[in-house]
């Protein structure tokens, strides 16, 4: 072969995007999983999911540079979690809780409103400057002839981790019974004594600490930046449309599809144009199959 | 009242901590004063009683309230200065922006998170238009709202297809595709320069030219044009159409088994509130002079449904008014902070859960009679 290529150079670049993609639609359905699961349970919108997911990646930040740098990469993984789901926890308790009975429209706009403030918080706090992370590992594998970062590989992996352990939560312990029964009917899970409230704000925290994980992972790669919310977000609502309203699965069958459409769509177009590529699918999905992929329940 | 306090009591506490952090210690405190007062004014308001709302209701208050507005409006050059013309002028155009997405929220119950986006689409059209086109002023308007309502319907025809409250999302994606392409599509829309337009002189039917570079004239512009959409939208609202609409966010279901195509209405809707949007778009390019793709962020379309939720929607006059009190507050602060987003939200959020019908909406809920409860529902336009 001419200059030791193994591969035809596009072909080659089609199988990293490939790679990437992949690894992009992980973290997606991460957040993704999220925001179904609380609007699935709470009925809520959560217009505010992505700036959990900012919020993480900046408390993953403020533990490695001031508040623990000792706990290393992971720890601050883990600890970034634990505080913004904590932080949810409260946030449920002081804006949502009140607001329950009183139809989805006022929920929405509270996290809305909360979305603005939560980004423009961070605009105030951190400033418009990225901040980085460096990765827990530098090493990279050679992929024909490119470098490939193992540190991307480890997301893969811890992402698909933690999806499979929040299906093992939702399917065979308690509380994922209690969490299924409410989604299935709020009202007859009350009656057999799921305590609906204490549901409510571990489905919050739940979901708002995986965003926020979520966030430290992808720091690494992207910077963190007060942006990082409103951009995912977007994504997520892609995905929750087309995977199908409430169903965690069609939420993560469509983040890998989207991810990877819009990895494959940058080799040929530049900036955020794959992005528009991707509203492209979401209203064809509109126009065709508004349930989405797997929605059961009819959206009109 | 207690009750209350504790629902508010988390973003309270947070409002006031911002805006300490945020402003000078003087100027927090006037800030948080004029809330308080605001709020102590609705209180006391709302304690007058219903014996209010049969003064507000009498056509002579009524006719009284017009005329004092069209002689502030008509008087305002001969006493505002040239600074204070501008900056109503401006007010105006919030409210009429606001208004329009009222259309929406207040009277079918749909959430747009993409007005801000929709008007700026409008601005860019009149603005390309003007320069690449060569069209003439008026030619240039006009193609301005068409594309501004059509961009809308198109959103309005998708967003219609998923469940109401799924609405407000796909809103936000459309907005979010207007901003990347006004910041991609470069060669037509210059990206984060944006468009910078030379002031057209309007000619109205030869008889005279209105010169919009000058702030008095285009104020009149202003007023007249914000003026008729107001008496339109009030009028279009108390039609039959106005009152399927309300029928609608009232009880989709049961609008549906009358027989009406409920879709059709909801994009109808979309439309009149995209057009007036566009409206309010021409208005604030031939203010500005410039449209970039700051107009088309989703933090401005955000404003708008704070603007409007504020001030009360399903009145039309409430998102005016709440438009002109955050914009008069957003000023403000905006000496001592560029984040004012973050008081302004804060305020927003604390208004949801203290009064989701707005300052207006409470009033009236306050001076309905106790005897007939569901009359005349939150409609005093």
């Amino acid at each position: 072969m001419p200059g030791g290529q193994l591969m035809h150079p596009l072909l080659e670049r089609v199988c990293v995007e490939l790679v990437m993609g992949l690894q992009n639609g992980m973290v997606l359905a991460l957040v993704a999983a999220g925001f179904t699961l609380i609007l699935g349970v709470m009925n809520i919108v959560n217009f505010a999911h992505g700036e959990f997911h900012m919020a993480g990646a900046f408390t993953g930040w403020l533990v490695l540079t001031a508040i623990a740098p000792a706990v290393g990469f992971w720890g601050a993984v883990v600890l970034a979690g634990v505080i913004v789901a904590g932080f949810a926890l409260v946030i449920e308790q002081g804006l949502f809780a009140s607001t329950r009975g009183s139809g989805p429209f006022i929920p929405l706009l509270v996290s809305f409103g909360l979305a603005l403030v939560l980004q423009q918080a961070a605009l105030a706090i951190f400033g418009t400057v990225g901040k980085y992370i460096d990765p827990p590992t530098k090493a990279s594998l050679p992929f024909f002839s490119l470098q490939f970062p193992v540190y991307r590989l480890i997301i893969m992996g811890v992402s698909a981790s933690i999806i499979v352990a929040l299906w093992l939560f939702m399917t065979r312990t308690r509380w994922g019974t209690f969490i299924r029964a409410t989604i299935q009917d709020r009202e007859m899970a009350e009656c057999m004594g799921v305590p609906v409230p204490r549901v409510y704000q571990v489905v919050f925290a739940v979901g708002c600490g995986i965003s926020a994980i979520s966030g430290v992972l992808v720091a690494p790669i992207f910077s963190v930046s007060y942006s990082m919310g409103i951009d995912i977000i977007v994504q997520a609502f892609i995905v929750v449309v087309v995977g199908g309203l409430g169903s965690l699965a069609g939420a993560m069958i469509a983040a890998l599809m989207i991810s990877v459409l819009e990895s494959m769509a940058s080799i040929f177009l530049q900036g955020s144009q794959p992005q528009i590529l991707s509203l492209l699918v979401l209203l064809g999905f509109l126009l065709f199959r508004p349930q989405g992929l797997f929605g059961e329940r009819g959206l009109q | 009242m207690r009750d209350a306090l504790q629902r508010i009591a988390l973003p309270l506490v947070l409002l006031v901590g911002t805006t300490f952090w945020l402003l000078p210690v003087t100027n927090a405190l006037i800030v948080l004063g004029s809330l308080l007062a605001i709020v102590v004014l609705v209180m006391l308001a709302g304690r007058v009683g219903p014996r209010a709302r049969t003064v507000i209701e009498s056509r002579q208050t009524r006719i009284t309230a017009a005329g004092l507005c069209l002689l502030v409006g008509l008087t305002l050059p001969l006493w505002a200065g040239s600074y204070g013309v501008r900056f109503f002028s401006e007010m105006l155009i919030y409210g009429l922006l606001a208004m329009s997405l009222d259309i929406m929220l207040g009277y079918i119950g749909l959430a747009s998170f993409a007005h801000a986006a929709l008007a700026g689409i409008a601005s860019y059209g009149a603005a390309i238009a003007l320069t690449r086109l060569g069209l003439s002023p008026w030619s240039a308007i006009g193609f301005a709202l068409f594309l501004g309502t059509a961009a809308t319907t198109v959103m309005g025809t998708f967003s219609v297809r998923v469940r109401d409250i799924y609405f407000g999302i796909i809103t936000l994606v459309f907005g979010v595709l207007a901003f990347i392409i006004a910041s991609t599509w470069i060669s037509v829309t210059k990206g984060e320069d944006g468009i910078t337009i030379q002031l057209p002189k309007l000619s109205l039917a030869g008889l005279t030219t209105i010169d919009t570079r000058d702030p008095t004239s285009f104020w009149y512009l202003t007023f007249i044009v914000v003026v008729a959409s107001y008496v339109v939208l009030r009028q279009l609202m108390r039609s039959p159409m106005g009152l399927v609409f309300r029928g609608i966010r009232e009880n989709e279901q049961r609008a549906r088994y009358l027989g009406y195509n409920v879709n059709v209405y909801k994009i109808l809707n979309t439309a009149i509130s995209g057009f007036f949007a566009s409206v309010a778009g021409v208005l604030l390019l031939l203010k500005n002079g410039i449209i970039g793709t700051e107009q088309m962020d989703v933090l401005h379309s955000g404003e708008v449904v704070i603007w409007s939720v504020i001030g009360g929607v399903g009145t039309l006059v409430g998102p005016f008014i709440g438009a002109a009190i955050v914009f008069a507050l957003t000023d403000y602060l905006g000496q001592f902070t560029q984040r004012y987003v973050l008081i302004v939200g804060l305020i927003f959020i604390v208004t949801i859960l203290l009064a989701p019908k707005g300052i207006l909406g409470a009033l009236l809920d306050a001076w309905r009679p106790a005897a007939e409860p569901n009359m005349d529902k939150e409609d005093m336009s």
